[in-house]
């Protein structure tokens, strides 16, 4: 018998602990190299969405120190491909208070009132914009200060199911969305695009809300890709966490090549420095999890991917390549007495360079 | 183009001084005619110093092209490589001289995304794009 969907009273409260904003220290003098993001990947039939409000500590130009840049980052793919925006909002235009939940860019908020967070975000030079309610149904997971690499920290917590109820505008169709499964997390800490990690991180859902299932693959490794330093694999049934299978409970294993074709890129004028569509992302992924009786096989499909392009922190010549890379997920297995069968969308992040 | 070209070359050098100074250091020596529909003038630079004049021959190298490929590329409609191959951009030049331009090109424009300063400036390459034929 999996549990059921938490106490929406008590997840509210739940987050509101957990899920504020942190900010970076360096406004008070504290350690710089901060980013911090709230992010949120939407599901419908035949649109994927992602939302990214982002706060990095960079350069000041001209000054001594670092100071928080804020970034919305959306992403969306539908019929006609991908479409979306990276947009920089100068001091007078961001509001986020550390230790709440809440964010406004420019005319795109973040809000979390009641028991779920509402979503308005409309591009500036782009025609993507968005109403959602999302309802959180289920548990949030915690985890602090992981090593990307050597003395380069990260936390984060995730939601792996929400609802999303509102509308999506995506050129010139407009989706009406009603109870879609949704993907929400937060990761702040003190690392740098370019230092030596990557990881491979990934959320799938069931589209069908009566599938109770839900998992979310991270995977941490050095930039060679030769170590790992971090992987698990986190199920959920129902509301709550029902397995998480770590490390050396788990082998990885990809085949072939998947060739995206000509990529999205956003920043779209960064394309210039990494032109060809060299993606090095495989064709497929499979998970094989098991452990103390239990066993899971997740595997993953890449159908169509976009890059985010970031220019590494440590040097003028380089960039580190986030493929946002959208497919369908399969997981079987039987875990604690219960037989798992989902089938779903998937967004899976592979950084790389 | 060739007044935003100038602004560009300032904002770089005084947001992102390393990606300038290399910049100027890989393009040293070199004076590159552009002709960008009515627009020609030069983008000179020295070990030190880049900077926009009017053309007095003897240039190293030429591009032309309009100013709508240069939105195209930087909106990543055409490639660079796209843009050439169609003669959307014609680069005429020595060979080791389009390389060394091309080295150029690459620190401007990992400088440029560093620099807060170039969102303004490319807003208003947009503003004149669409107002160019």
């Amino acid at each position: 018998m999996l549990p059921p969907r938490p106490d929406p009273k008590h997840l509210a409260r739940l987050l509101a602990d957990t899920d504020y904003f942190r900010r970076s220290p360096s406004r008070l003098g504290g350690r710089d190299e901060h980013k911090e993001w709230q992010h949120f990947i939407v599901h419908t039939g035949g649109m994927n969405l992602l939302v990214n409000f982002s706060l990095l500590d960079e350069p000041r130009p001209g000054r001594a120190g670092s100071a928080e840049v804020a970034r919305l980052i959306v992403m969306a793919h539908g019929e006609e491909g991908w479409e979306g925006d990276v947009e920089r909002f100068e001091d007078g235009e961001v509001q986020v208070e550390a230790g709440h939940l809440h964010a406004r860019f420019g005319p795109n908020t973040l809000r979390f009132e009641g028991d779920r967070w509402h979503l308005s975000v409309a591009l500036r030079e782009r025609p993507v914009s968005v109403e959602l309610e999302l309802v959180p149904v289920a548990l949030p997971a915690l985890s602090a200060h992981h090593l990307l690499a050597p003395q380069r920290p990260i936390s984060w917590l995730f939601l792996p199911r929400l609802e999303a109820r509102g509308t999506i505008t995506l050129g010139r169709r407009t989706v009406r969305v009603e109870g879609a499964p949704a993907y929400h997390d937060h990761n702040w800490g003190h690392f740098r695009w370019g230092d030596d990690f990557c990881w491979e991180w990934g959320s799938a859902v069931p589209l069908e809300a009566a599938n109770p299932w839900s998992a979310v693959l991270v995977r941490m490794v050095d930039r060679g890709r030769t170590v790992a330093r971090y992987q698990a694999l986190f199920l959920w049934g129902g509301g709550e966490s029902l397995r998480v299978f770590r490390d050396e409970e788990l082998s990885f294993s990809t085949a072939g090549h998947f060739q995206p074709g000509r990529a999205f890129s956003l920043p779209r004028p960064l394309a210039l420095l990494a032109p060809g569509t060299a993606a090095d992302l495989p064709r497929a992924l499979e998970v094989q999890a098991r452990g103390r009786g239990d066993e899971l096989r997740l595997t993953f499909t890449p159908r169509h991917a976009a890059r985010l392009l970031l220019p590494a922190e440590g040097s003028l010549e380089q960039l580190t390549t986030l493929h946002e890379v959208l497919g369908p997920v399969s997981l079987r297995g039987r875990v604690r007495g219960e037989t798992v069968d989902m089938e779903g969308p998937a967004v899976f992040e592979f950084i790389r360079g | 183009m060739a007044q935003l070209l100038a602004e560009s070359f300032e904002v770089l050098a005084r947001e992102q001084p390393e990606a300038y100074a290399r910049m100027c250091e890989r393009l040293a020596g070199l004076s590159v005619l552009l002709e960008v529909e009515a627009e020609r003038f030069v983008a000179a630079f020295s070990h030190r110093r880049a900077w926009v004049a009017a053309p007095g021959g003897g240039e190293a190298a030429r591009v032309t092209t309009r100013s709508r490929t240069v939105l195209d590329v930087l909106d990543d409609r055409q490639s660079l490589t796209e843009a050439v191959l169609t003669d959307a951009v014609e680069v005429v030049g020595p060979l080791d001289t389009l390389l060394r331009l091309h080295a150029g090109l690459v620190v401007y424009v990992q400088g440029a995304v560093r620099c807060p300063g170039f969102a303004p400036l490319l807003r208003r390459l947009r503003e004149a794009g669409a107002s160019s034929p």
